[in-house]
C-alpha cells in the first residue's frame, strides 16, 4: 500500500532533526513513499528549498510545520494551497513575536482564527490530545478533539497514531483509537520522523545533547528512547498499523488535498511606489531623471534623451519604475542618515555625494547613475544596455545590491524599518552551520570528552569542513594515535555526519527584503537579536529562489574609506573631489597597479590579486573588473586564471570548445569568468530557458545537491545534442560549471571602478588615503604594521600618538599621519573623548599629573599611552612615566588617580632601550612607526640571508635563505600556500606546495620564519618556493597576520 | 603538568625549556604557546601522600619541619647543634630520609635565602650561605621572588631585572609604587626574611573510598555512594564515640581527573544523616569535572559533641531500638546485613538502574 | 573510556536491584518469542506489547533491548526482551 508522511524532520528543526531534505527525501523516493512532508518547528526556513529539491526530484513535497502552543504543547499543520501557506507564515509569526525570542508559543485563540487552507494534526505525543489521552483525562480530551473539529472540519483535523516502539506507543493509541471513534475523528499514522536512517539516531542523540548544553550522559530524560525515529518501509509501517489500516490510508487522502507548489504560487508582486499627486511611478521617475541629467550634464543632450528614451522603454515594459523608485527612495533615506550623522554637506545633491553604491545589472542604467543608485556614468564609458540588461533575462528581478559605508548602515536599517513597517521590511535570514571547530567542540561536550584537549583539537583544526577531522587527526601529534579510540573514533564520524548542518538562524549582515503586500503572507518574520530589527525565516538562496526584491545593506569598508578620505582632501585643500568624474585612464594610477603596488586596495590587495594584476595588467576599467572577477574561487577552479593570462598576453590562442560558447565568452577571451556567463552558455549550449539557467547555477552552489545536480547534468547534455553538440564536447562544457562563487559581470564592474577609485587616491593623495584606511580598521586584508610600512614606501611617516596632539581617530599633522588614541590598546571612545574634551578645556597637559587629574582615565590605560609615547613630549623615559603613573593610583587598584603628591617617592629607572621600546609599541599600538622590528634582528640575519631587497634583483631559479615577520598566509584553492614574508624593506611573496607545507605545518603557523627555498620568476611575478622553514622567536606579541582561504 | 582549580585548569609545572609558562598561567594561554606539549595531569592525592610521608620521617629529625608548595621542605635548624654537631651531620641525616629523590639544600640565615640556596645546589648536594647576602643575591634575577603575577610585570616594566636592582633603590618609593608587597619586595632584595616557620602538627585521619559500580554523572548516584562509604565509618570503630568536625570529600572521574573539597562541621556530626546533609550541599553547589569512578571521605577533624536530650517520643525511640539491633546484627555476623531499597535514577529506561539496596543508615 | 566494571560487592557499596535474567526463548522466523524456558518450558500465547530502547552507544557496553510483554500459556504474564547485541534473551521487570 503506498504512503505519505506526514510528520518529518529535518535539520532544520535546530538541533533536533538529523538528516538533511536531501537525504531525507532521497530516501522517501527510495521507499516508495508517494508523498513527504517537512514539518520543521516553528519555521519555515527550509520550505522554498524542500519545493525546489522535490519538484527536481519528482516527489510530492508537501509544506508544514510542527507549532508550539502555548502550555508548550506541539499540534502538526500542513498547508493545502496557498491560503493555508499564508496563514502558516502568520502563525508562525504570531508564535514567535510573544515569549522570549527563540522560545515561539501560539495562542489557541489565534489557530482558531487562521484554520483555511490547513489541516491539523493532532501532534507527536506532546500534543495535547496525545498528553491528556495518556493520562487518562479522557473527557478533557474529548472535548478538546471536538473543539479541533468544530475549527478545521472533520475533512482537515485527524489524530495523529505514532508507533516507534517506545514504552507506552501501543497504550496511547489504543487510547486515541477509542477517542477517535467516540468524537467522530479521523485517524493518520505519522513516523514523527527525526533521521532518514537508523545509524542517524547517534547524531540525533547528541543534537539533544547540545541543545541542552550537557553531555550524552546527562541527558538521560531528554533523549529518545530508542533509534526509531527514521523512515521506515512501508512493510514495516504496515505491520505496525495492522488493526487499522485506514490510519496509513489517511496518509494519502491527505496528501491528495496538499496542492501547493511554492516555486509557483507565491506571486510576489514587486513593491509599489506611492507617488506625489498627478504622477505614475513612471512618470515620477521620468521627471526625477530629466530633473538630474540637467543638474549633471547642464542640458538634455540629444546622447542623454536618446538612452533614457531606450530605458524608459524597457522600465514601462517590465513595469519596473515602482522598483527603482524605490530603491532611490532607500538611497535618499541613506542620505538623511549620512546628513544627521554629520558626515554630508546638506548642500550637495544626491548625485554629487550618494550614499551608497548599487552594484548590478543597475551599472548600466543611466536612470540609476541620475537617481544616485550607481557611481558610473554610462555614457561616459559606453556600458552598452544590452550587456548588462539583455532582453531576455529582464522578466525576473534585476538583482541590485546596494553597498553604503559603514557608518551609516546601522541607522538606515532601522530607518527602513520604521518606514516600510516591519510587516513589509524584513532582515535577510541567515543559516550559520557547524565546521570543523563547532563539531568538534560541541560533540566533544556531547560525548564527554576532556574539555581541555577538546579544545585544543577545536584551535588546532583551523577551518575547512568537518569531514576531514579524521584526516586533520592523522597530522597531529597529540591526536594521531587517537583516530582508533573509543569514543574518538565515534568523534570523527559523527563530525563528518554534522558537517553543513544548520546551528541556528540569524540574520544576514544587510540583506532586506520590501514588499508591498504583507511580507507575513510569504515568509514568517520574527524578532532579531538586537531590538527593532525583524528577521525574516528565509536565507539568502531561498529569497532569490522566491524571486523576491532583496536590497543589500551591505557595509562596505572600502567605500567608508572612499569617504573619509575624500573628506580629507576637502579639510586640508578645500577642494572636493567628485570620484565618478575623475579620470578613469590615467595611466601612472595603472602602472602603478601594475607594479604590484596594491596594498589597501580593495579586491586588488590580496596576495592572490597581486600574482595576478602584474601579469594581467589592467589599463582600463574594463580590465580592472576582469582582474577583479579573475580572481574568484569559481575561476581558479577551472584554472580560468591561468589560461586567461595566457591568451591576453597572447601566448596562447583564442579557443573555444564549442562555437555556441562565442557569444558568452568571446569578450573574456574564451574562458568564464562571470557568473552570468554560465547561464549563458546553458542558455546557447544546451537551450535552458534564462530562469532554468539561473535555477542550475544556482543549485551548484547548494549543500547536499548531489542529486540535482545530476538531474541538471542530464537535462544539459540532452538541451545540447538538441543542439548539434557532441557529448563530449556537451561535457566538456558541463565540467566547467561548479559551485564556487563567482561575480557577476555588473558586480565584477562596479567593484573594478572602486577599485579604480582607490588606487587613483591612493597615488595622488597617499596621506589622505592611509589616513583613511587606519581609521578604518579592522578591513582589508593587512595589518596595521604593514599598512604603516607601505606608507612609509609612499612617502608618508606614521608618528606616534601624542597626548597633546592626537584625536581619538588618526589624523594629518604637517604631512604625517598622526596616530590616534582609539589604537592603544584598552582605549576606548570614552577614554578618548576624556582626553580630548580636557584639553579643548584647559588646554594642552603639562605634566603627567595634570593629564590624570584632567582626564580620570584608569590606570591601564594611562600605562598603555606610556608605552605607546604618548607622553614623550612631557618625559622621554618612558619607565619613569609609568613609575609616576602607577604612584598616582595608590593605594593599588584605585580606579581613579588621585592628587597627591608624588615627588619624594620618584626613583631613577633606566630609560627603556630602543629595543624595548618597540617590543612594547607593538604590544600596545600593534604597530612600531619608528621603524620595523627586522631592522632590529638584522644583526641576528646577515650573513647568507637575503633581504627583499636583494631578492629583487636576483634571478629565476636563485637560491634564497631569507627571514622575517608572516604577515599573510591565504590558501586560494587548497592546493598551494601564499606566505608573505616582510621585512624592513619589503615583501617576500612566497609559495608553499602541498607536501612541504604538510611537513612545516606547525611552523608556518609561527609570526617570525626563516626560510630557504628558490626564486621563480613568471611573466612579471616573482615567488619563493620554499622548501625548508623554521621559525624564531622575537617578541611576546606579535601583530597578528590576516588568515584567508 | 595541569591542575584544576575551581572550574579552570591552570598550569602546575612543565618541562624546562618551554618558553613562557608560569604556574598558575590558565591552560589556553600556555595551549597557545606550545600547541604541541603532551598534557599530565596532575594527580594530587598521590603526591600529597608522598610528600607527607617524607614530612613525617623528617619530622623524626627535627621537630620544626615545614612543608610548603610540593617539593619544598624548610627545616629549623637552630638548637640542634648537639644532635648535629656540623652541617655535614645535618646533610646527612636529611639525605637518609629522602633517598630515592636528590634533594637539594640549602643552609641559611632565612627561609627565603635558604629556599635560593637551595635552588642553586646541584642536586643530592647542599650550599651553604654565610655572611653577606648582598653578594649572593646582587645578579639573581626577580622571577625568584615570590609575589603577584601584577608585581612580576610590573618589576619588568619598570626595567628592575635583578635583585640588585631593586636593592639600589629606596625602600620608602618602592613601598608607595607596590604597596604592602612592595616593603616585603625591597627587603628580600636585601636578603631579610622574617617570615617564620610553622610546622605542622599530627592529625588523626580516617580515610574511606568506594568505587562505583557504574560510572555516573548522576548526583544521586554519587551521593549514594558516599553514603554507603559514611554508614561503614560509623558503623566502624574508627570514630570512638566522636563525631566528625572536618572532612574532605573527594571524587575521581574516569579520566583521571580529581575534584576534592573539605567541609567544616561547628557542632560534630555525629551520624550519617547530617553528614550526607552537608555534603549534598557541597555537591550541588561545586559541579563535578566529568563522569565519577571513585569517591571517597577523609576525615580530618574530630570531637566530642555537646550534651543532647534524648527526646521522650516512642517512635523516635523505636527506630533507635531497631538501630541498635541492626548493630548488634552486625557485631556477630559481619557488617552490613540490612540494606534499605533507595532510588537511584528511577526515572531511567534501563531498570536495572532505577534502584539499589544500601546498608540501613544508623 | 567507560567500562563496565560490574565490581564484587564490598562494605559499602550498593548493589542494584531487579538485575536481568538469562532465559532460553525459541524464536520464530521473525524473531519473535515462541517458547520460553523458565522453571519450566511454556508456550508464548500472545505478545501483548513490544518497545524497544537503545543507549549508551557510546560505552563499552551499549544498550539495546527490544522487549515483549507477552501471556504464557499458564496464564502467567512476563516481560522478556531480546539483547539485540548478544541476541541472548533475558527476564525483567519493566
Amino acid at each position: 500500500m503506498p504512503y505519505a508522511e506526514l510528520h518529518c524532520h529535518s535539520y532544520y528543526s535546530f538541533h533536533d532533526g538529523a538528516s538533511s531534505l536531501e537525504e531525507l527525501i532521497v530516501r522517501a523516493k527510495d521507499l516508495g513513499y508517494r508523498a513527504l512532508a517537512i514539518t520543521d518547528h516553528d519555521n519555515l526556513c527550509g520550505a522554498m528549498q524542500y519545493a525546489q529539491l522535490s519538484k527536481s526530484l519528482d516527489i510530492q513535497g508537501i509544506i508544514g510545520a510542527e507549532v508550539t502552543l502555548e502550555g508548550g504543547f506541539h499540534i502538526t499543520l500542513l498547508a493545502k494551497d496557498r491560503k493555508g501557506y499564508s496563514n502558516l507564515c502568520r502563525l508562525i509569526t504570531a508564535a514567535h513575536a510573544r515569549g522570549e525570542r527563540n522560545d515561539p508559543t501560539l495562542p489557541i485563540k489565534l489557530l482558531s482564527e487562521h484554520t483555511k487552507g490547513l489541516i491539523a494534526l493532532s501532534g507527536c505525543p506532546k500534543g495535547e490530545v496525545s498528553q491528556l489521552a495518556s493520562k487518562s483525562r479522557l473527557s478533557e480530551a474529548k472535548k478538546l478533539i471536538k473543539q479541533y473539529l468544530d475549527w478545521f472540519g472533520v475533512d482537515n483535523y485527524y489524530i495523529e497514531l505514532q508507533h516507534n516502539s517506545a514504552f507506552g506507543d501501543t497504550a496511547r493509541n489504543t487510547v486515541l483509537l477509542k477517542l477517535a471513534e467516540e468524537t467522530g475523528a479521523r485517524v493518520v499514522a505519522t513516523g514523527n520522523v527525526h533521521y532518514h536512517v537508523r545509524e542517524r539516531h547517534r547524531l540525533q542523540d547528541c543534537l539533544v545533547a547540545i541543545k541542552n548544553c550537557k553531555s550524552l550522559e546527562e541527558t538521560h530524560r531528554e533523549r529518545r528512547a530508542n533509534s526509531e525515529y527514521y523512515l521506515r518501509s512501508v512493510a514495516e509501517l504496515e505491520e505496525l498499523f495492522r488493526s487499522h489500516p485506514e490510519a496509513l490510508e489517511n496518509t494519502l487522502k491527505i496528501a491528495e488535498q496538499c496542492t501547493l507548489d511554492l516555486t509557483k504560487d507565491l506571486s510576489y508582486i514587486f513593491p509599489d511606489y506611492p507617488t506625489p499627486e498627478g504622477h505614475t511611478p513612471l512618470s515620477y521617475l521620468e521627471k526625477l531623471c530629466y530633473e538630474a541629467a540637467t543638474r549633471r550634464y547642464g542640458s538634455i543632450t540629444p546622447q542623454v534623451r536618446e538612452r533614457l528614451d531606450e530605458e524608459f522603454k524597457l522600465i514601462k515594459k517590465y513595469s519596473l519604475a515602482g522598483f527603482l523608485l524605490m530603491y532611490h527612495e532607500v538611497i535618499r533615506l541613506g542620505r538623511e542618515v549620512m546628513i544627521d550623522l554629520g558626515l554630508s554637506d546638506p548642500n550637495l545633491t544626491l548625485e554629487e555625494n550618494p550614499p551608497g553604491r548599487g552594484r548590478g545589472s543597475s551599472v548600466a542604467l543611466l536612470a540609476g547613475y541620475l537617481i544616485g543608485l550607481s557611481h558610473i556614468d554610462p555614457l561616459k564609458y559606453k556600458l552598452s544596455l544590452e550587456r548588462f540588461l539583455p532582453a531576455d533575462t529582464m522578466s525576473s528581478v534585476p538583482d541590485i545590491d546596494l553597498d553604503f559605508p559603514r557608518s551609516i548602515r546601522e541607522e538606515l536599517i532601522l530607518r527602513t524599518h520604521e518606514k516600510w513597517g516591519w510587516q513589509h521590511a524584513a532582515l535577510t535570514g541567515t543559516i550559520a552551520t557547524y565546521q570543523i571547530k563547532g563539531a568538534v567542540r560541541d560533540l566533544g561536550k556531547a560525548l564527554g570528552l576532556p574539555e581541555a584537549e577538546i579544545d585544543r583539537l577545536a584551535k588546532q583544526s583551523d577551518w575547512g569542513s568537518a569531514k576531514k577531522l579524521g584526516k586533520k587527526m592523522g597530522r597531529m601529534p597529540n591526536f594521531k594515535d587517537k583516530i582508533e579510540a573509543p569514543v574518538w573514533r565515534d568523534l570523527i564520524q559523527l563530525a563528518a555526519e554534522l558537517d553543513g548542518f544548520p546551528k541556528y538562524m540569524g540574520q544576514h549582515p544587510g540583506g532586506m527584503i520590501l514588499s508591498s503586500t504583507p511580507l507575513i503572507d510569504i515568509v514568517p518574520v520574527q524578532r532579531g537579536a538586537i531590538e527593532g530589527r525583524f528577521v525574516c525565516q528565509w536565507d539568502k538562496d531561498s529569497i532569490d529562489d522566491a524571486g523576491f526584491v532583496k536590497i543589500d545593506f551591505l557595509a562596505l569598508g572600502a567605500l567608508s574609506q572612499l569617504q573619509d578620505a575624500v573628506d580629507l582632501i576637502k579639510e586640508r585643500t578645500g577642494q572636493r573631489i567628485d570620484m565618478s568624474r575623475i579620470d578613469f585612464e590615467d595611466g601612472k594610477v595603472y602602472d602603478m597597479l601594475c607594479r604590484g603596488d596594491a596594498i589597501g586596495i580593495f579586491q586588488v590587495e590580496s596576495a592572490a590579486q597581486m600574482q595576478t594584476i602584474t601579469r594581467l595588467k589592467p589599463r582600463n576599467l574594463l580590465d580592472m573588473a576582469h582582474e577583479v572577477a579573475a580572481v574568484r574561487p569559481g575561476v581558479g577552479a577551472n584554472h580560468g586564471v591561468h589560461e586567461y593570462l595566457l591568451r591576453r598576453t597572447k601566448k596562447k590562442p583564442v579557443t573555444y570548445d564549442c562555437p555556441l560558447e562565442q557569444r558568452s565568452l568571446e569578450r573574456t577571451l574564451g574562458i568564464i569568468l562571470f557568473q552570468d556567463q554560465v547561464n549563458q552558455l546553458a542558455i546557447d549550449v544546451a537551450g535552458f530557458a534564462p530562469s532554468e539557467a539561473d535555477r542550475m547555477r544556482r543549485a551548484f552552489s547548494r549543500k547536499h545537491n548531489e542529486e540535482l545536480i545530476e538531474q541538471y547534468h542530464q537535462k544539459f547534455l540532452a538541451g545540447a545534442k538538441e543542439h548539434g553538440v557532441p557529448e563530449e564536447t556537451a561535457e566538456t562544457v558541463f565540467k566547467k560549471f561548479n559551485g564556487q562563487y563567482m561575480f557577476p559581470e555588473s558586480h565584477a564592474f562596479a567593484f573594478g571602478v572602486t577599485a579604480y577609485q582607490a588606487s587613483w587616491l591612493k597615488y595622488y593623495y597617499p596621506l589622505e588615503f592611509f589616513v583613511a584606511i587606519f581609521n578604518q580598521q579592522p578591513m582589508g586584508f593587512y595589518n596595521l604594521e604593514t599598512l604603516k610600512e607601505d606608507a612609509r614606501r609612499h612617502g608618508i611617516t606614521a608618528l606616534n600618538p601624542d597626548i597633546n596632539k592626537s584625536k581619538a581617530k588618526c589624523l594629518i599633522e604637517n604631512g604625517a599621519l598622526r596616530i590616534g588614541f582609539l589604537n592603544v590598546t584598552g582605549l576606548g571612545e570614552a577614554s578618548a573623548e576624556a582626553i580630548e574634551s580636557g584639553r579643548q578645556r584647559g588646554g594642552e597637559f603639562k605634566s603627567i599629573g595634570d593629564f590624570l587629574e584632567r582626564t580620570g582615565v584608569l590606570e591601564e590605560v594611562a600605562l598603555n599611552l606610556a608605552g605607546s609615547g604618548a607622553f614623550d613630549s612631557l618625559e622621554t623615559n618612558r619607565r619613569k612615566v609609568k613609575w609616576e603613573i602607577g604612584l598616582r593610583y595608590r593605594p593599588i587598584n584605585t580606579q581613579i588617580p588621585l592628587p597627591l603628591p608624588v615627588a619624594q617617592d620618584m626613583v631613577e629607572l633606566k630609560a627603556p632601550s630602543d629595543w624595548e621600546r618597540m617590543k612594547e609599541e607593538y604590544n600596545v599600538l600593534s604597530l612600531y612607526p619608528g621603524g620595523h622590528i627586522m631592522a632590529r634582528l638584522r644583526p641576528r640575519f646577515n650573513g647568507g640571508f637575503h633581504t627583499s631587497r636583494d631578492i629583487e634583483k636576483l634571478r629565476d631559479g636563485a637560491f634564497i635563505t631569507a627571514a622575517g615577520l608572516v604577515i599573510r598566509r591565504q590558501r586560494p584553492h587548497g592546493k598551494v600556500v601564499f606566505i608573505t614574508l616582510e621585512d624592513e624593506f619589503g615583501h617576500i611573496p612566497c609559495m608553499v606546495f602541498g607536501k612541504v607545507y604538510e611537513q612545516y605545518e606547525y611552523t608556518f603557523r609561527s609570526a617570525f620564519l626563516i626560510i630557504r627555498g628558490r626564486l621563480t620568476r613568471r611573466d612579471g611575478t616573482c615567488n619563493v618556493v620554499i622548501n625548508k622553514a623554521e621559525s624564531f622567536n622575537a617578541l611576546e606579541k606579535v601583530p597578528a597576520s590576516k588568515d584567508w582561504r | 603538568m595541569t591542575h584544576t582549580e575551581g572550574s579552570q585548569r591552570l598550569v602546575l609545572d612543565h618541562s624546562p625549556g618551554l618558553e613562557g609558562l608560569a604556574r598558575d598561567l590558565p591552560l589556553q594561554q600556555a595551549l597557545a604557546k606550545h600547541g604541541e606539549a603532551e598534557l599530565i595531569h596532575a594527580n594530587i592525592p598521590y603526591y600529597r601522600g608522598v610528600f607527607n610521608e617524607i614530612l613525617d620521617k623528617l619530622e623524626q629529625k627535627s621537630p620544626l619541619v615545614e612543608g610548603g608548595e610540593a617539593g619544598c621542605i624548610y627545616i629549623g635548624a637552630g638548637g640542634l647543634q648537639l644532635i648535629y654537631p656540623d652541617d655535614n651531620a645535618l646533610t646527612d641525616a636529611v639525605r637518609d630520609v629522602v633517598a630515592e629523590f636528590e634533594p637539594q639544600m640549602g643552609i641559611a640565615g632565612n627561609k627565603f635565602l635558604a629556599s635560593l640556596a637551595a635552588q642553586q645546589s646541584p642536586p643530592g648536594d647542599c650550599k651553604i650561605l654565610n655572611g653577606d647576602a648582598g653578594a649572593f643575591l646582587k645578579d639573581l634575577a626577580c622571577d625568584v621572588l615570590p609575589v603577584s603575577l601584577k608585581s612580576r610585570n610590573k618589576l619588568r616594566d619598570f626595567g628592575l631585572a635583578t635583585l640588585g636592582q631593586i636593592a639600589a633603590l629606596q625602600p620608602g618609593p618602592f613601598q608607595s609604587q607596590f604597596g604592602p608587597e612592595g616593603k616585603r619586595i625591597w627587603e628580600l632584595s636585601r636578603g631579610i626574611d622574617s617570615t617564620p616557620l610553622y610546622p605542622r602538627f599530627m592529625e588523626e585521619a580516617i580515610e574511606a573510598s568506594t568505587t562505583l559500580p557504574s560510572v555516573t554523572v548522576s548526583l544521586d548516584a554519587i551521593l549514594f555512594a558516599v553514603e554507603s562509604v559514611l554508614a561503614g565509618i560509623f558503623a566502624g570503630k574508627a570514630l570512638k564515640g566522636r563525631g566528625i568536625r572536618r572532612l574532605t570529600l573527594w571524587t575521581r572521574s574516569w579520566n583521571a581527573e580529581t575534584w576534592e573539597r573539605s567541609i567544616n562541621f561547628k557542632e560534630p556530626a555525629m551520624d550519617v544523616r547530617s553528614t550526607i546533609t552537608r555534603i549534598k550541599r557541597t555537591l550541588e553547589n561545586y559541579p563535578q569535572p566529568g563522569p565519577v569512578e571513585q569517591a571517597g571521605i577523609k576525615i580530618t577533624g574530630l570531637g566530642y559533641p555537646g550534651g543532647r536530650q534524648r527526646s521522650l517520643f516512642s517512635d523516635i525511640r523505636a527506630k533507635e531500638h531497631l538501630a541498635e539491633d541492626i548493630k548488634q546484627l552486625e557485631l556477630k555476623l559481619g557488617n552490613p546485613q540490612v540494606y534499605t531499597v533507595k532510588e537511584v535514577e528511577p526515572w531511567s529506561r534501563i531498570p536495572e538502574r532505577r534502584y539499589a539496596l544500601a546498608p540501613t543508615n544508623r | 573510556m567507560v567500562e563496565d566494571t560490574g565490581k564484587a560487592l564490598r562494605p559499602g557499596t550498593y548493589k542494584p536491584v531487579n538485575t536481568p535474567e538469562e532465559l532460553k526463548v525459541e524464536e520464530d522466523a521473525e524473531g519473535l518469542p515462541v517458547t520460553v524456558k523458565g522453571k519450566r518450558r511454556q508456550a508464548v500465547i500472545s505478545i501483548e506489547d513490544r518497545w524497544r530502547i537503545d543507549d549508551e552507544w557510546w560505552r563499552a557496553a551499549p544498550v539495546s533491548r527490544l522487549y515483549y510483554n507477552v501471556l504464557l500459556a499458564s496464564g502467567q504474564r512476563a516481560v522478556l526482551y531480546k539483547d539485540l547485541i548478544s541476541n541472548k534473551w533475558y527476564e525483567q521487570e519493566y
